[in-house]
């Protein structure tokens, strides 16, 4: 059964460009930008700074971002830590299951590019969440201070600000054809 | 036909006397719960969200949200335009129910939660089975929620399933005798008779009755809160146990219900306390000078003590850990169940021998 | 480390004499290695013996296998137990070698999982990092690798797969500052 999936629901490519819909584009962009549930990938030490992130002196949720457990109820996957072999279809799996729109930070330096456990010296970790899913934001550091952290997430904010909400500006690429439900 | 609304649902009886309009009954119905619902109840469950978000966050010595509106009030609705707009997800081998049943368990809430008066105008529904009638619903609502727990097919939403239907068999019964001092202090079982039976002054609250009703009084808060599932007794749902539990697979819009559901269930457990307690929208003086606006005062009175006890519950929730299934169980065995019968039978036996008065009047008051 | 009053105390020199006076001159190869890690080697055939000697001996008592190392020196296998005392409170480092094998064949060596418990674990992580097969052990599944894992990555002559699970897995070759040899 084919079922054409959206993603921004029934709004996509479905309305003109006027201005009242620049404002409503302005209005769920806004709305998504202020509420970014996260979901927990706490894969390793990196894991430990994320929890600080929402803890009491850095504090996430000023910002609205409540971690969650279950993938379906997040919008943005923050990948804390190493990936190895083991992990990867795990993690390929849960960002599968995400619904859009969905969003990914790559946090600290392992899943970055791999990090200590790159190119050379480890044959279990994958050189990166790029492999894998694709990646809005990358926050280097080893782990990355919380601050750090909060910057990605205002970037994301930013890049989540200048997507139309109701237009698919481009064609889907090949990132975009991976954030399309199959 | 406007005694019939006035037996039926005061609220839209009172709406309507503002009109000289006459419009068949069922219109008139419609409209109050419109109004009742978006003016009184969503705003309040707006607030209390709020209310749980920044006074957890001060207990945990955070912040909370801060940036969206002044003091972070526009938070509840960003989250809200945000989950209206996500992807409607629903996992293949989902049974049917998977798109309705939470918005039933909504839906019945709904019926408990306007079946709260505020005041003798203001009641949007009164049924003469009140408490009755408000048992049913609050059981309907957990069946419910199992459904959709036991719709999602997967195995953390089957987990929680069954603790919901343990939950139910264990907890069914202290509520129950939890309802009845009220009953027994005010002899009758429709809730604005049991309203109507207390004053504005705390010694005559049905809470400050008779020791019986104190004792009963906490069972009911404790047993309230406990069918709501309110942490710490949220095995149910255990966030971190069984990832969400039987809101795992839920996504988009539907698991914004999850929060109306939790709101709208702390709504009616500190508003039941209230009036069958606390006695409700009841105020010390008198409230002719006011007229028709008198409600507003006793609506004012009603939502202060309904967030003084959210406050609690907010407290409690947040400061708490976690008890295990085994330790909710024994608790409703060994502590509520044992009270809450000690309760009925010392507040009968203080109605026998007092004749019905309450302490303050036996002492003179 | 504190002692127990009462206890005798080994080294290393000292094992090697109790354990040639019980197997034999040669059952104790000499006692060497980087004094921070001292080594007795002992003799590959009697080694199952020798470790059985030493976990009920009374005046060696090493009852707890504290870690159970295998080594890829190029040429041979070496499996190095490290056992503690924990009545004497003294520790020792015995080194077997083992054959390498043909290459595609699995090297063998008899489980110690009947005298230890640690072992259980211990030889399914070196059973699937080296391919050294366990004799007697109860199972030898997978610990760490995932399944479909093809290779044992910790010998010397390991060759990165091209890619795993799709995810691709190219390696850079190891450069000339960290090679050992």
């Amino acid at each position: 059964m084919t079922r054409k999936r959206y993603e921004m629901g029934i709004l996509e490519n479905a309305l003109p460009e006027y201005a009242v819909f620049s404002r409503l584009d302005r209005l769920i962009s806004w709305a998504r930008e202020n509420s970014i549930a996260y979901l927990t990938m706490d894969l390793a030490c990196c894991g430990v700074e994320m929890l600080q992130v929402s803890g009491g002196r850095f504090d996430i949720e000023r910002f609205g971002s409540v971690p969650q457990v279950s993938p379906r109820h997040a919008d943005l996957m923050i990948v804390a830590g190493t990936i190895t072999y083991k992990m990867a279809p795990l993690l390929r799996r849960l960002y599968g299951e995400m619904p859009l729109p969905k969003y990914v930070l790559s946090m600290g330096s392992c899943s970055n590019c791999g990090g200590l456990f790159s190119w050379e010296y480890s044959y279990s970790s994958v050189s990166g969440a790029d492999k894998i899913i694709p990646v809005d934001v990358f926050v280097p550091g080893c782990p990355p201070r919380p601050e750090a952290v909060l910057h990605g997430l205002l970037a994301l904010r930013k890049r989540i600000a200048s997507r139309h909400a109701a237009v698919r500006e481009e064609a889907p690429g090949e990132w975009g054809k991976e954030r399309a439900v199959k | 036909m406007t005694a019939d609304l006035e037996r039926i649902s005061p609220f839209a009886a009172w709406l309507f006397s503002f009109f000289g309009v006459r419009v068949p009954a069922w219109i008139m119905v419609l409209t109050a719960v419109s109004i009742y619902g978006f003016f009184v109840i969503l705003p309040q469950l707006a607030a209390l969200g709020y209310l749980d978000r920044k006074l957890g966050a001060d207990i945990q010595m955070r912040i909370g949200p801060n940036r969206v509106g002044p003091a972070g009030l526009f938070q509840g609705i960003a989250d809200a335009l945000k989950l209206l707009f996500k992807q409607d997800a629903r996992p293949g081998s989902a049974g049917m129910a998977f798109r309705f049943a939470p918005i039933l368990v909504l839906c019945v809430l709904f019926l408990a939660v306007g079946s709260i008066p505020v005041s003798k105008d203001w009641a949007l529904s009164s049924v003469d089975s009140g408490l009755a009638h408000l048992l049913a619903a609050l059981l309907l609502s957990r069946f419910f929620l199992f459904w959709s727990a036991y719709s999602a097919n997967n195995p953390w939403s089957a987990l929680s399933a069954f603790r919901i239907l343990a939950h139910v068999s264990f907890y069914l019964l202290p509520l129950a005798v939890a309802f009845l001092p009220p009953v027994l202090v005010s002899g009758s079982i429709d809730m604005g008779g049991i309203l109507s039976s207390q004053g504005g002054w705390p010694w005559r609250w049905t809470l400050f009755h008779d020791p019986g009703a104190l004792i009963g009084g906490l069972v009911f808060f404790g047993a309230m809160h406990i069918w709501q599932c309110r942490a710490p007794f949220d095995f149910t749902s255990a966030e971190s146990e069984i990832s969400g539990g039987a809101w795992s697979e839920y996504s988009g819009a539907r698991k914004g219900l999850v929060s109306v559901i939790e709101f709208a269930g702390l709504y009616l457990s500190c508003g039941l306390f209230a009036v069958l307690y606390l006695g409700g929208g009841n105020v010390p003086f008198g409230l002719d000078s006011f007229g028709r606006a008198a409600s507003l005062v006793h609506f004012t009175a009603l939502t202060i003590k309904i967030f003084a006890l959210a406050a609690v519950s907010i407290w409690a929730r947040w400061s708490l850990p976690r008890l295990c299934a085994g330790q909710v169980v024994s608790f409703s065995w060994k502590v509520l169940l044992p009270f809450g019968i000690v309760s009925v039978l010392s507040t009968a036996l203080w109605m026998a021998l007092a004749a019905g008065k309450s302490f303050a009047e036996a002492l003179g008051a | 480390m504190g002692q127990r009053k009462g206890s005798q105390v080994m080294d290393h020199a000292k094992l090697a004499e109790v354990l040639r006076d019980e197997f034999g001159k040669d059952a104790v190869a000499a006692v060497g290695g980087d004094p921070r890690f001292p080594c007795a080697e002992l003799a590959a055939g009697l080694a199952k013996k020798i470790l059985r000697f030493c976990a009920f001996e009374v005046s060696l008592k090493l009852d707890f296998l504290e870690d159970l190392i295998a080594v890829d020196t190029g040429e041979r296998f070496e499996l190095i137990y490290r056992l503690l005392s924990t009545q004497h409170r003294h520790r020792f480092n015995l080194r077997v070698a083992l054959d390498r094998g043909a290459p595609g064949a699995a090297a063998t060596a008899s489980s110690v999982t009947d005298l230890w418990r640690a072992a259980l674990c211990l030889e399914r992580e070196i059973a699937e990092l080296f391919g050294i097969v366990f004799e007697g052990h109860p199972s030898l599944d997978k610990l760490l690798l995932p399944e479909g894992w093809r290779g044992f990555p910790m010998r010397r002559d390991y060759e990165y797969p091209e890619d795993f699970g799709g995810i691709e897995h190219r390696r850079a070759p190891l450069r000339k500052e960290h090679a050992r040899n």
